[in-house]
């Protein structure tokens, strides 16, 4: 399922934070954004998922748009657009109040009407899928950081999302933590999904991502296939950006 | 013809029954039956006449009558019955037909604050030249006259104490408790010298031969202390003390021989203090300070959740309504809150002319004045700890396809209440201890009970500690709990 975002402009106030960003991910594809602090990156994401509210421009996952709409009436509770893309965030936000296995089968249980059994095999099968079947019963503070990113991935998938939005997800974690997220991620990356990540991971980025895009002040500077963004870009802000994050 | 029979009968049935007529003085003084400035025609007495209508269904008229000439008024047949302070004893036994009794008094004896020369009734005989006030035709008239101490008598309680207290023309006034209780104890120049002493009974005088009269008497009054209401007004007047327990039904006066046998008892000055006596007391007042903290408590989050929802998601009317509420019920104390709805409810709903009774019970009245007090903290907290449970975990629901109050259940609530669980339990702490305050509205839990009988005893020091311990007792391992909760609760915190 493809994403198509067309002239999305955001304000914080006075402050423009999106300003005119267009960007498509077509289906099944990975794309990278990267790009300095406080560009607007998170900002976007979270307008994708129907999390904050655009001031102009459109939205459309699949069949499903998002249009602007006031702030003040928004509610980040009423978007269709779940049905279609899960997301995971920088810091977990796992129900630290309910076990692993529940974090996982809570959604498709109360919003989907999973019965008992069904939603426990669904989110036993996922907790598998990403190495975590045998902490089913632990509570979130029981995990290290890259366990409870992976299930956090898990509770996203239950959902049955056709598209992923990444922010930043390995941010938080110890190095030797990162790869088993992103070894999960490049998993579902070969079994069709579609991602859209925020990260600074270039060896990653080089590996995995089907088009690298670099945002500042909330516009697309330059976006092109990985090896073309990252070892040889056009604009020399980009150039320091890559070379101060290597070092 | 046949329509007018019925009616008939009906007329007659709507007549009220002819009212019973009760002697006593108005100017014996409090607490029995007096004139108030303010309320006009009050006591003690008053109160359980009107307790004793309802009982009898049948309306009771008030006559005045000088108190040493009651016992003739009522032979003569003046009147119904004399109720006013009447002691019983064995000459009026001989003429008049008393009831069961409604009250075991007590003499108490008084001195002037200053008074150094003797605390009880034998050091004041022993002191030369020392008068004991009194009032004329009492039993403790006659128990000076036995123990032949010098005295000067009145002819009400008023007049006595004023007499010791500004005129200083005697040295000690003895009287029975209720006098001394209401005259007395509220004033800073005197004070009660050793414990009360000689016990003996209140009733109501009849007509030897108006014995369908008293017998129906003796079941009404049998029914009041069953149902409680004559406790009620005697801890209403302060009059309750642990000498009142004999007066359950069948406890005694069938018994022989064993009240009125009280000369040899007026220079015995120690009762025996023994805790089997006094701790089933204060363990029942203990009781009722639980449930009514429970009950309170109870009341407090039942209404404090809503308002906490209503201050955070209502409508802004709602939301002003909710601060409303919460300012009002903190910024006013308690104690007025909860002397409004016992003595203030009734108040309006009679002089509205409403016709639904809003005399609530203490214990209703309690519940609900702490209950409502509480739930302004108790939705300050809730609100508190709602909004301190991090904003990623409403994104994260959303973005799960949760909506709003399936997320507010399942995910924000039981957070919040795990945060709110400390404070909370704190608040159940602070109530526990502010039940107390349930004393002013006639509610007999631990610490009315323990002024009752530590006032009654004069045993302040070793009932106070009794009390402290019963109190810490709870309170301590309520605070243990919060804390082992709050660490149980623990591991599933990040
Ligand atoms: N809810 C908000 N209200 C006001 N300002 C906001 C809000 N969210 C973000 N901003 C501002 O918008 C700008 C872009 O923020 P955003 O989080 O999208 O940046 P980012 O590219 O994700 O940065 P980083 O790499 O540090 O995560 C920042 O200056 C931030 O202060
Ligand atoms: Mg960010």
């Amino acid at each position: 399922m493809n994403i198509k975002a067309h002239q999305i402009c955001k304000t914080f106030g006075k402050r423009p934070v999106l300003d005119g960003l267009t960007l498509d991910v077509p289906s099944g594809e990975t794309v990278v954004i990267i790009g300095p602090s406080g560009s607007g990156k998170s900002t976007f994401l979270r307008c994708l998922n129907g999390l904050q509210s655009i001031d102009s421009g459109t939205i459309q996952v699949g069949d499903h748009k998002l249009e602007a709409s006031n702030e003040k009436r928004f509610s980040p509770f009423s978007s269709e657009i779940r049905k279609v893309q899960g997301m995971i965030f920088q810091d977990f936000n796992l129900f630290p109040h309910i076990s692993v296995l529940g974090n996982v089968t809570e959604a498709p249980a109360r919003v989907l009407k999973h019965n008992q059994a069904d939603a426990r095999n669904l989110g036993l099968e996922l907790l598998k899928k990403v190495g975590l079947e045998s902490h089913a019963n632990h509570y979130p503070s029981q995990l290290s950081g890259g366990q409870k990113q992976r299930v956090a991935i898990a509770r996203a998938l239950a959902m049955k999302p056709k598209v992923l939005l990444c922010d930043e997800v390995t941010s938080s974690l110890d190095p030797e933590l990162k790869h088993e997220v992103l070894d999960v991620l490049e998993k579902l990356k070969s079994e069709g999904m579609t991602l859209l990540m925020v990260t600074h991971e270039i060896g990653f980025a080089k590996k995995a991502a089907d088009k690298v895009v670099f945002l500042a002040e909330g516009k697309v500077v330059e976006e092109g296939p990985p090896q073309q963004i990252l070892e040889s870009p056009e604009n020399s802000r980009i150039r320091t950006f890559i070379s101060k994050l290597m070092s | 013809m046949i329509l007018q029979i019925p009616l008939m009968l009906l007329l007659a049935l709507a007549q009220p029954p002819t009212p019973l007529i009760w002697a006593a003085d108005e100017e014996g003084g409090a607490p029995y039956v007096y004139r108030d400035n303010k309320l006009g025609r009050v006591g003690f007495e008053l109160d359980i006449i009107n307790a004793l209508a309802e009982e009898l269904k049948r309306p009771i008229e008030f006559k005045q009558y000088a108190f040493d000439s009651l016992i003739p008024g009522l032979l003569k047949g003046d009147f119904d019955f004399a109720m006013n302070g009447l002691e019983i004893n064995e000459e009026r036994q001989e003429k008049i037909r008393f009831s069961k009794p409604y009250y075991i008094y007590r003499q108490q004896l008084v001195t002037r604050a200053d008074e150094k020369r003797f605390n009880t009734l034998l050091g004041c005989k022993n002191t030369l030249g020392a008068i004991v006030g009194t009032m004329d035709g009492t039993q403790a008239e006659r128990l000076l006259n036995q123990a032949k101490i010098p005295i000067r008598t009145y002819s009400s309680s008023t007049e006595a104490y004023s007499d010791l207290v500004s005129a200083g023309r005697i040295d000690a006034v003895f009287l029975d408790l209720p006098m001394a209780i209401s005259y007395a104890l509220p004033n800073k120049r005197l004070q009660f010298a050793g414990k009360p002493t000689a016990r003996g009974f209140y009733a109501i005088g009849f007509h030897p031969k108006n014995e369908t009269l008293a017998k129906e008497v003796d079941a009404a009054i049998d029914a009041l202390k069953t149902n409680s209401k004559l406790r009620s007004i005697l801890v209403k007047w302060n009059l309750w003390d642990e000498c009142q327990e004999e007066l359950s039904p069948g406890f005694l006066f069938e018994e022989e021989g064993r009240p009125n046998n009280i000369t040899h008892s007026i220079l015995e000055e120690n009762q025996a203090w023994t805790i089997n006596r006094y701790l089933p007391l204060l363990l029942e007042g203990t009781w009722v300070t639980i449930q009514l903290t429970l009950c309170s408590f109870a009341l407090a989050l039942v209404l404090g959740l809503p308002l906490s929802l209503a201050r955070l998601y209502g409508s802004p009317w709602l939301k002003s309504l909710a601060l409303l509420y919460v300012e009002f019920f903190r910024g006013i104390p308690v104690l007025l809150l909860l002397f409004f709805l016992y003595f203030g409810l009734p108040a309006i709903a009679e002089s509205s002319g409403l016709n639904i009774s809003l005399a609530l019970s203490p214990f209703i009245a309690a519940t609900l004045g702490l209950g409502l007090n509480y739930a302004a903290y108790e939705a300050e907290t809730f609100r508190a700890a709602i909004q301190s449970v991090p904003q990623g975990q409403w994104e994260a629901a959303a973005s799960l396809g949760m909506g709003k109050s399936l997320t507010f259940r399942r995910i924000i609530f039981p957070q919040a209440m795990r945060i709110a669980l400390p404070t909370t339990t704190n608040d159940l702490v602070a109530l526990f201890k502010d039940t107390s305050i349930a004393s002013v509205v006639a509610l007999v839990e631990l610490n009315k009970q323990y002024q009752i009988l530590a006032k009654s005893s004069l045993k302040f020091v070793e009932l106070g500690l009794i009390t402290a311990l019963l109190y810490l007792a709870l309170s301590v391992p309520l605070g243990r709990l919060a804390r082992a909760l709050e660490k149980k609760l623990a591991p599933e915190r990040r």
